[in-house]
């Protein structure tokens, strides 16, 4: 086969092929998916699916028809397992070979899974979704691990389902590892106003079971937690294991230049596998969010069909996640350490807009229910405007 | 031409705003919104069609 290749049937790996035939790019074009679904709104799950009860036909991003009719070739439940960069051969778990003029790298991450429990839920697919969903009907106990994005989602769905909800998280607050003690301390407030119980600075040991029919999970200063559902959203790992002795550059993901061209001709990545420097930033980022993925899978698709005058992905990051009616949004590099300047704080709707800063310039911004400051501040980002400009326009400084 | 969004689906990336400001608009609801009833002018379909693509959430659809 002449044509591109690509591994991953997500977003990352769709918006890439529906990035080159927009393009007009008219060699073929082939995905090699393991999973056995066409590709799905993985954001969805946490949030239509899981918390408003939505059906499985609702998050599908792409039918057959589509995909045919843009020349598409997805061979799902086909899993590739070894890449030779000199012969431009992908090999496939039967040890079929295919060859490639372009490579797409584009296989996600995994969940990160939890040391010595047994028993639990990971959120990655549609299949954990839907059997998540099942598991959390009705008046159950439901104890999740981690307070990030994916469990303060699934907590906050839990609870719209009548479960009642325990979050242990190690850090001090949910979030709080990213952005800081301040706004973690909001975060951890629109838990608790829901009636969800947080137990925050502790870690768990184990996950057994109860003796009762349920779990038991025991925490590092031996507190037991007996429920009937236990979930880990302790983050992900980029999923590279197959790309093992390819002799790509694969430290955290597939590491790439500016251009995500990776460590061999004609090799690129797109989505949560890539790591690679974002200029505007001055920093290497690998980036788990569903954005990313289709930015970076627009500029891979510019970048095989125009090699002679690539694009350079530099975006400004951003994230969002919907939890208990609440819409967070997390735009550019904010950190715990930056400085935090709290620029909008409405206790009447619930908003908050906060400002990371590190040395004298705006790094990045959270917001709880404050989309119109958000855009502001993404452009902000994206000219890398100086902050007292930023400042004068936003708001009040306090 | 005619344009519709999927309210629901939208996360607020505004990336439609940045590319068509006069065809979208950002709703207090943290969701875009259309300007008018989103029928699009001749002259303004490809940019009509590269918001739509450029929507991350997919809630942009073209009816043509
Ligand atoms: C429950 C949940 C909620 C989320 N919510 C948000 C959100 O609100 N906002 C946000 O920005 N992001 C969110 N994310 C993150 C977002 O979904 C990811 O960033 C996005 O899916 C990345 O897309 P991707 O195509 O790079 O990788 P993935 O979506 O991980 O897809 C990779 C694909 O590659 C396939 N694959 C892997 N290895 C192989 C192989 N060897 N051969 C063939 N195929 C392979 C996998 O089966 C998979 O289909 C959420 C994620 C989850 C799980
Ligand atoms: S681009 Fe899409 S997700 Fe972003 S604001 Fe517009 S409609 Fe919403």
């Amino acid at each position: 086969m002449t044509g591109v290749l690509i591994v991953g049937g997500s977003i990352a790996g769709v918006r890439t092929a529906e990035g080159l035939r927009r393009l007009s790019y008219e060699g073929g074009i082939t995905i090699l998916e393991a999973g056995p679904d066409l590709p799905y709104d993985r954001p969805a799950l946490s949030k239509q699916l899981l918390a408003a009860g939505e059906s499985a036909e609702s998050v599908m991003l792409r039918s057959q028809a589509d995909l045919d009719k843009a020349g598409i070739e997805l061979r799902r439940g086909c899993r590739a397992v070894g890449l030779d960069v000199e012969a431009r051969t992908v090999r496939l778990a039967d040890g079929a070979l295919i060859d490639y003029s372009d490579l797409v790298i584009a296989t996600g991450s995994a969940p990160r899974k939890l040391p010595a429990a047994h028993g639990v839920h990971y959120l990655r697919t549609l299949r954990d979704a839907l059997d998540l969903r099942d598991a959390i009907e009705g008046p159950v106990r439901v104890v999740v691990v981690g307070a990030g994005f994916i469990g303060s989602e699934v907590a906050a769905a839990a609870t719209a389902r009548s479960a009642s909800v325990t979050v242990v998280e190690p850090y001090a607050f949910p979030l709080g590892r990213v952005l800081g003690d301040l706004v973690g301390k909001r975060l951890a407030r629109l838990h608790e106003s829901k009636g969800v119980q947080l137990i925050l600075g502790r870690s768990v040991r184990e996950v057994g079971a109860d003796g009762a029919g349920g779990r038991r999970v025991v925490l590092d200063d031996g507190t037991t937690l007996d429920c009937d559902v236990v979930v880990v959203g302790i983050g992900a790992t980029p999923r590279t294991g197959w790309l093992a002795g390819s002799g790509l550059d694969v430290a955290d993901g597939v590491g790439c230049d500016e251009f995500c061209h990776a460590s061999a001709p004609h090799v690129f990545a797109a989505g949560d596998v890539a790591r690679w420097p974002n200029a505007l930033f001055a920093e290497v980022m690998r980036i788990e969010h569903w954005t990313n993925a289709v930015e970076q899978a627009g500029v891979v698709a510019w970048n095989i069909v125009h090699p002679d005058k690539p694009r350079a992905y530099a975006p400004v990051p951003y994230v969002w996640s919907d939890q208990y009616g609440s819409r967070l949004q997390i735009v550019g590099r904010p950190r715990a350490d930056d400085e935090v300047r709290i620029v909008l704080d409405d206790p009447a709707d619930g908003s908050l807009v906060a400002l990371y800063v590190r040395d004298r310039r705006l790094a990045g911004a959270f917001a709880l229910n404050a989309p119109s400051q958000t855009l502001q501040l993404r452009r902000a980002l994206a000219a890398r405007a100086p902050l007292d400009e930023i400042m004068a326009t936003i708001g009040v400084e306090y | 031409m005619k344009l519709f969004i999927e309210v629901e689906k939208c996360c607020g990336f505004g990336e439609c705003i940045a590319l068509a400001p006069d065809l979208f608009r950002m709703g207090e609801d943290n969701r875009a919104r259309l300007i008018g009833a989103g029928t699009v002018d001749q002259a303004d379909e490809e940019r009509a069609r590269t918001a739509a693509f450029a929507c991350p959430a997919e809630a942009i659809g073209v009816e043509e």
